[in-house]
């Protein structure tokens, strides 16, 4: 099967062993595209004694550290070909990610995140209230924050969607009261970063637009971006949800966090109803010990190493991510969806010794 | 007179620790320095004798015993008081001039800020401290064991003079929260002398510190080190050059400022072979010091994703060699100049058409750069042009990691007193 034909695929609806086929024989694919039209890749290849027209296991994939991106423009097609470049947010590092996107790479993008959240939220599209300024998708279509990617990503999930902050990125309340008339009170998504959300819930937890949003009845949050931020703050998932529920008068199980990165985007990983995240048929992903990258069994957390045929632009199609996760189980989450299922620990943030070796840039 | 402190849980106030200091500094200033001297040389021969010791703090109390004999103190003394080291007990002649006298008298009470991950350094600025009569205060880092039981190993060795005990109650460790800025501030405000070991972070926090108007600094900041070696050393020496440098690599895990990060290899002929071959031999060299002497620790999750991206980075512009974990890394590239340090024995291995360029890279942050010339005049002359801009040290490759007197530009001893002369009829 072609991957053009996999991404059609319901996302949860094979078993690991009847996935396993079908997604080897796409990565197989997408590596020998990637070997033969990316030099940089070709060599990596080479470098680690990794044959692309051998058989091979998924296991047995090279994988690039994420940083990469930060480092070397990656390319597999014709930089005229590309028709939108992604920088990520940085939170982990100084440098941005570069990922230069390409037609295919962008449609496919699309077709599996809207097959995504059509399995976790149906066909009936939400109202959308943004916790973001509407300059964060408005910005030059070739170059794009991975912020704004993620919200032009969603909007074609919405009925319709109204931006809720100001320039400062502050709640502004007249935006609030000028879309509340108009939207679905009953069928309502807030959408934004994690980050972002609780700064402004913080900031107006007493205030008028707490009020405002009690007209919603139930609404989902979804939330995306990482807690390095909010670990910095010595904020939990648990904390959060408890203040981003009381705020919106909603269930704490309609409060779903992304899971998701730059370097990958399309493939989102939202919570199950059982506090899980699923792993769909366009991807795979390993856990792999810190200090000497083998694969660790389920139970056991180490580097989330995410594999997808879905970038034709980039070769980041094996990648090691700086997070920590481990694996659950596969084929048996009570939410019923099949396939691997993991949890998202943290950002692989510990801190090292600085000592008098601990140089200023040379 | 109290045992010596090790202040963990504040059973005393900071208070109560520095008067009892300083109640110390009578005792200390009325010892002779020959009888210091002998003390240090049965510290020395009793770390020697102790394999126990060796077998856990490694090379760093190897060179701690090497430093604190007599030989060694009798030297770094005479050196650092322009000649006559009995000018820590009393009024002494420096020239000819008999009629004008000189007296290195203490400062008084130092205080010591010692860095994590190098604590074995601090060592070093205790036992100046000492045989310069000063009392030490030490703000010992949140690890920091391997400094206290080499400390408190000295209480057990006596000479007739003078008794471990005593020695150690002129000494204080004091562990302070960083965020404890009260406690900071007041071990700041006691200082005669500061001596800061540290990053850039931490020892901008020190300086920000209140400090009495006469107190003397002695900052070890953040550094960047370096080694060089021409093309005939190569060609000659390389299996002993790589596995000299691999212990200088090793020893603090590229984490203190002597750690060599590049290693600039001439190239006059564009022979890339023999510098492949060196980089071949240094990595088999990092794996035996890995393997046999030095075993690396755990690095956090976020050093061995550094050390991932560089390798994945350099297996595409460069060449790779490398541990199965994240042990050691050396990288061969044909870049020009000085590699970002990555630290955690990651070591880069760079060609240098023309040895004169080297000072080009020179700024203050460069601190060791270890030499090896075939020629000493070609060695001496290029040491002379690569520290007109920076550069603190000029060292055999081999003895980087090694603490030598002066260190980051200054001789400590000089510091740690004050001169005072005097005329005589």
């Amino acid at each position: 099967m072609e991957t053009d034909n996999m991404i059609k695929l319901e996302p949860y609806s094979l078993s690991s062993n009847e996935k396993e086929k079908i997604f080897l024989e796409c990565m197989q694919q997408s590596i020998q595209f990637h070997y033969n039209n990316c030099d940089e890749y070709k060599d990596f290849c080479v470098k680690k004694k990794f044959d692309p027209f051998k058989k091979y296991s998924l296991e047995s994939i090279p994988f690039l550290p994420i940083a990469i991106f930060k480092k070397l423009e990656l390319l597999s097609v014709p930089k005229n070909k590309i028709i939108r470049t992604i920088h990520s947010s940085s939170t982990t590092g100084n440098l941005p990610s570069t990922i230069n996107l390409d037609k295919l790479t962008i449609k496919r993008q699309i077709v599996v995140l809207n097959s995504i959240l059509k399995n976790y939220f149906g066909d009936e599209k939400l109202s959308f209230l943004i916790m973001d300024h509407d300059s964060t998708v408005s910005t030059d279509d070739l170059e794009l924050s991975s912020r704004g990617s993620a919200i032009r990503g969603m909007l074609g999930f919405s009925k319709d969607f109204f931006f809720l902050l100001n320039s400062d990125l502050e709640l502004d309340l007249k935006k609030i009261t000028d879309s509340l008339p108009t939207i679905d009170k009953k069928k309502t998504c807030i959408f934004g970063f994690t980050w972002l959300i609780y700064q402004i819930l913080v900031k107006n937890k007493n205030m008028e637009a707490k009020k405002l949003f009690e007209e919603l009845e139930n609404p989902v949050i979804i939330h995306i971006g990482g807690w390095k931020k909010l670990t910095d703050l010595s904020v939990n998932k648990e904390k959060f949800n408890e203040i981003t529920s009381n705020f919106f008068n909603t269930k704490s199980e309609n409060i779903i966090d992304f899971y998701g990165m730059t370097e990958q985007l399309g493939i989102v990983y939202p919570d199950c109803s059982e506090g899980n995240k699923h792993v769909p048929i366009f991807a795979d992903i390993f856990i792999r010990d810190v200090h000497n990258q083998k694969i660790l069994p389920y139970n056991t957390p180490g580097f989330i190493q995410i594999l997808s045929p879905i970038p034709n632009s980039y070769p980041g199609i094996s990648i090691l991510t700086d997070d920590i996760g481990e694996i659950l189980g596969e084929d048996d989450c009570p939410c019923g969806r099949k396939g691997k299922y993991f949890v998202f620990t943290k950002r692989s943030e510990i801190a090292d010794p600085k000592g008098c070796g601990d140089t200023l840039a040379i | 007179m109290s045992e010596a402190h090790i202040q963990e849980k504040y059973d005393d106030s900071i208070e109560t620790i520095i008067d009892s200091l300083k109640k110390n500094k009578l005792w200390l200033h009325q010892l002779s320095i020959d009888d210091i001297i002998e003390y240090f040389d049965a510290v020395s021969k009793f770390w020697k004798n102790e394999t126990k010791l060796h077998e856990k703090f490694g090379p760093s109390l190897e060179h701690a015993t090497n430093f604190v004999s007599k030989n060694n103190l009798t030297k770094e003394l005479s050196v650092s008081l322009r000649g006559n080291y009995k000018v820590l007990d009393t009024f002494c002649p420096l020239d000819e001039d008999k009629k004008k006298l000189y007296h290195a008298q203490p400062r008084g009470l130092t205080v010591h800020w010692i860095a994590g991950n190098v604590a074995v350094l601090g060592i070093f600025s205790i036992i100046q401290a000492l045989i310069t009569k000063n009392v030490c205060l030490v703000k010992v880092p949140h690890e920091y064991s391997v400094l206290k039981d080499i400390i408190y190993s000295i209480k057990d060795v006596n000479t007739e003079k003078i008794k471990g005990q005593e020695i150690l109650r002129c000494i204080a460790l004091v562990y302070i929260e960083k965020d404890d800025f009260e406690n900071q501030q007041k071990i700041s405000l006691e200082a005669d002398t500061r001596i800061a070991w540290g990053g850039k972070d931490a020892v901008e926090s020190i300086l920000s510190l209140k400090k009495k108007f006469f107190a003397e600094d002695i900052i070890y900041g953040p550094k960047y080190s370096y080694a060089v070696i021409d093309t005939k050393s190569i060609i000659q020496n390389k299996e002993k050059l790589a596995q000299k440098l691999a212990l200088d690599i090793s020893i603090f895990d590229q984490f203190a400022c002597n750690s060599p990060h590049t290693i600039l290899i001439e190239n006059l002929e564009g022979d890339d072979q023999e510098i492949r071959s060196f980089t071949k031999l240094l990595a088999d060299a990092m794996g035996n010091v890995n393997r046999l002497m030095i075993p690396k620790k755990d690095v956090s999750e976020k050093k061995a994703m550094d050390i991932l991206s560089l390798r994945t980075e350099y297996e595409i512009k460069g060449e790779v060699f490398c541990s199965e974990n994240t042990d050691w890394t050396v990288i061969l590239s044909d870049e020009e100049g000085l590699a970002e340090p990555c630290c955690s024995r990651v070591v880069f291995v760079r060609p240098i058409k023309n040895l004169n360029q080297i000072g080009k890279y020179q700024n203050r942050k460069i601190q060791s750069i270890g030499l090896e010339m075939n020629d000493e005049n070609k060695r001496i002359k290029l040491a002379d042009d690569i520290t007109k801009n920076g550069g603190d040290r000029c060292t055999n490759i081999g003895m980087m990691s090694l603490y030598s007197s002066p260190w980051d530009g200054m001789f400590a001893i000089d510091r740690l007193v004050r001169w005072i002369p005097l005329d005589v009829y």
